[in-house]
């Protein structure tokens, strides 16, 4: 156990990034506390929205006796985030980060390495999960006006609820690096698995909700007593004695919980032992073809391209081929629509009567009404995934140490910063406008959408991403981290790329309940209010387009 | 032909880094930047290479000023960092293409040209491969192919041997020499005295941001007594500078 504290006391000091990283002491910087002040203001209204949310939910269901559906509610989501959120980084923490090769031959055990950076990575998954559930079991708390049992389980719930999540991603990744380990193509292959892995797990989850008929779930809800807890819990059924133990201030749950939780991380390090340094020896040997290459293939990279054309495919493929970055940069733009196909999937799947032709052309497509609120809905979703596109949001940190690079070449500074940007915006419109005209297209043809709001969708989606991406750029060229030592901390330990998102929800949300209010507060007729709403945010996007463009040709001019 | 006159660096209002320095590098000529650790080589060949600015004095690169044109100075250079762990992702020929875009190279002969470039490298093999893949060598090799192919005037090489094996640091000390045969500028920053001994015809020796020696190896020698060892000389003159 010595060993396991001794690597994990070391791994806290360097960081995500593994070990053998810098160790230096952080000097206070103003700036930084600053930053981190600011961070905490953007976040309050969230807290205070969630905190509300938790209240309300208690008040609403108590009526019936099913307020445990609440925490059932909330303790199945929070599972599921640490998951999504978590998995990713497990990968990248056990395998990417590069200190395997200094480690493997010191005299400490497997199970000892991935103890370390399982706790690590649980200490990071804190931070989603507290910020998730704190305030929705505060909101819940005081509603129930609870007693000191209530919060000393809360606390416990808070501290235990993403271990299961997290030892699910352990033994995933373990089983899928080992299986693939002579894969040719290691990077490819990392990007694939934890997508497939996440569509299964998300597939999974959904897969247990609520698969009751409606009689039986009506006879459910009737007899109280929380008798709807657990209904949601699919591939987490321990969440049960978590549920029970808050919600009734049950001890014996509680024990329940804990010893299942206990004996999934002794399952864990048992799989460790046998599979974990078989799939990390070689990790970060690359196989080479060595093979002459084309004729044909030489000519076709030969042909001249512009400087700038230059600059966005190397971003392209580093992005793309670099597992850390695509993983936590890029990969959640594109799956989004997981998370609303899947469980109308999996619900078809479920129950032969649902009908998604039905429930749309419940809004009639003809009507102002629904053509508004499908732009409406094209809006939000180009503003809301666009969160998730930290493409910009880490442009300048990815350079790191190599940033110099961007001053030795003949290549204006705003030329490459036009490709960083253009690289977010061609995969922010890929992961959104491309999906939404895809739907809007469809809409167009099987429901009656009129054919008019598609270029003014794909304007506004268009722009709506610029905006987003060019606050991102701004943000990351404001406060780089260029002091890395690998891939990982560079996008996963950069608080600049949560202010970034942070900077993005409040634009967001401010633009969107601006379009929203401005459309009965002008009583314009549809198209035209459509038309100013998409000219306003063009001239937006310009203008932002323009300035961060400047502002980071001074800023980089400036590095030293 | 690079000049600097009277360029100092000052960090943070009062480190000065480099301090009224005052050196040429002749055309045709292979130019040594010899200093121990922390001298000031690296930041003269950064105000160099336009990526520090300098906090005083001039920098003239074939007669330009870098910082009134910097991109057109900066097309003159090929340079080689010390750190050759870049674009790691990128396929060798990948680099090598992106590398000519920046640097305008004509996309008619370019192919010929990395070909031919590769075949004396001996890395036509590894073009196909991504640079992840390639051994620290190999990786030095790969970016002193992309500073030269643009064939620039002026060829500015941070610690370049440091990992070549043999017969490729053969290869590239007989490129430096063939690109200074031909009447262009190569400065190299080394600690191996023994490669500044057989490859320079001039050698600049810099030590806590001054510079201390510049001139032929010979006319170094000249102050010792006979048989004194460069390492010693070398000594002698950062010891008492």
């Amino acid at each position: 156990m010595r060993k396991y504290f001794l690597l994990t006391r070391k791994l806290f000091k360097s960081g995500l990034g593994g070990f053998g990283g810098s160790n230096k002491k952080k000097k206070f910087r103003a700036g930084n506390a600053l930053l981190m002040a600011f961070l905490f203001v953007c976040l309050l209204p969230l807290l205070g929205m969630l905190s509300h949310f938790g209240g309300e939910a208690y008040r609403t269901m108590a009526v019936i006796g099913q307020e445990g559906l609440v925490l059932s509610m909330a303790f199945s989501a929070a599972s599921i985030l640490s998951l999504v959120l978590g998995f990713p980084m497990l990968i990248s923490v056990f395998y990417l980060t590069g200190d395997i090769e200094r480690l493997m031959y010191l005299p400490v055990k497997p199970w000892q390495i991935v103890g370390a950076k399982f706790t690590i990575s649980l200490i990071f998954t804190y931070l989603t999960s507290f910020y998730f559930l704190m305030p929705l079991l505060t909101g819940y708390g005081v509603a129930a006006g609870a007693g000191a049992g209530f919060w000393i389980l809360a606390v416990l719930a808070l501290l235990l609820l993403p271990v299961i999540p997290l030892v699910y991603g352990g033994i995933i990744s373990m089983v899928i690096m080992r299986v693939f380990k002579r894969a040719k193509n290691k990077d490819f292959i990392t990007i694939l698995s934890v997508v497939l892995s996440l569509c299964l797990a998300f597939a999974l989850s959904s897969l247990g909700n609520l698969n009751l008929e409606g009689a039986a779930l009506q006879e459910l809800l009737l007899k109280g007593g929380n008798s709807l807890m657990g209904l949601m819990n699919g591939i987490f059924p321990a969440l049960r004695f978590l549920e029970a133990a808050v919600a009734e201030g049950s001890v014996l749950s509680l024990l329940l919980f804990l010893a299942v939780t206990a004996a999934s991380v002794v399952v864990f390090f048992l799989i460790a032992e046998r599979l974990y340094f078989a799939g990390a020896m070689g990790m970060r040997e690359t196989k080479a073809g060595r093979k002459r290459i084309s004729a044909e293939e030489s000519r076709r990279l030969s042909r001249r391209k512009s400087a700038g054309g230059a600059c966005f495919r190397k971003e392209v493929r580093l992005l793309v081929r670099s597992p850390i970055y695509f993983m936590n940069c890029v990969m959640l733009v594109f799956l989004w629509p997981l998370f609303i196909a899947v469980p109308v999937v999996i619900q078809m799947v479920q129950k032969q009567d649902f009908s998604i032709g039905e429930l749309l052309k419940l809004i009639s497509m003809e009507g102002t009404g629904g053509t508004a609120l499908t732009l409406f809905v094209v809006l939000c979703i180009s503003l809301g995934t666009g969160l998730f596109n930290y493409v910009a949001g880490t442009a300048i940190s990815r350079e790191g140490k190599n940033l110099y690079f961007m001053k030795v070449i003949p290549v204006p500074l705003k030329v490459q910063l036009r490709a960083k940007l253009l690289t977010a915006v061609y995969f922010g419109v890929a992961g959104t406008t491309l999906y939404c005209m895809i739907f809007l297209v469809a809409s167009v043809f099987l429901f009656g959408l009129p054919a008019w709001t598609l270029p003014f969708a794909l304007m506004g989606s268009v722009c709506a991403n610029v905006i987003q991406c060019a606050i991102q750029l701004f943000v990351d060229l404001f406060h780089p981290k260029l002091n890395w030592e690998n891939e990982q901390q560079a996008v996963k330990q950069n608080f600049t790329v949560i202010l970034g998102m942070l900077l993005n929800l409040a634009v967001g949300a401010a633009l969107g309940v601006l379009v929203f209010f401005l459309y009965d507060a002008l009583s314009l007729p549809l198209p035209v209010y459509v038309g100013v709403i998409c000219l306003v945010f063009g001239v937006a996007a310009f203008l932002l387009y323009r300035l961060v463009l400047a502002y980071g040709a001074r800023r980089i001019a400036d590095y030293e | 032909m690079i000049q600097l006159e009277h360029v100092s660096k000052v960090y943070s209002g009062t480190h000065k880094a480099v301090d009224d320095c005052t050196f040429s590098v002749e055309d045709g000529k292979i130019t040594g930047f010899i200093g121990p650790n922390g001298a000031g080589k690296t930041t003269t060949i950064k105000m160099i290479m336009g990526i520090l600015e300098a906090s005083e004095g001039t920098i003239l690169l074939d007669g330009e000023d870098i910082r009134k044109d910097a991109i057109g100075a900066k097309k003159k250079i090929g340079f080689v960092s010390d750190n050759p762990d870049s674009f790691l992702r990128l396929k060798g020929l990948e680099y090598l293409n992106f590398m000519a875009d920046i640097y305008d190279v004509p996309g008619e002969g370019r192919a010929e040209k990395i070909r031919s470039m590769a075949e004396r490298f001996e890395m036509t093999d590894a073009l196909g491969d991504r640079i992840l893949s390639y051994s620290h060598g190999m990786r030095q090799k790969i970016m002193v192919m992309g500073a030269l192919l643009h064939e620039p005037s002026l060829w500015i090489l941070d610690e370049p041997l440091t990992g070549l094996d043999p017969r490729a640091a053969f290869e590239l000390k007989e490129m430096m020499k063939e690109h200074a045969a031909g009447g262009r500028t190569v400065l190299f920053s080394t600690h191996v005295l023994e490669v500044a001994e057989k490859l320079c015809d001039k050698v600049v020796i810099i030590n806590r941001g001054h510079i201390v020696y510049q001139g032929t190896l010979d006319r170094l020698r000249e102050g010792y007594p006979e048989g004194t060892g460069l390492e010693e000389i070398f000594l002698a003159v950062t010891e008492h500078a």
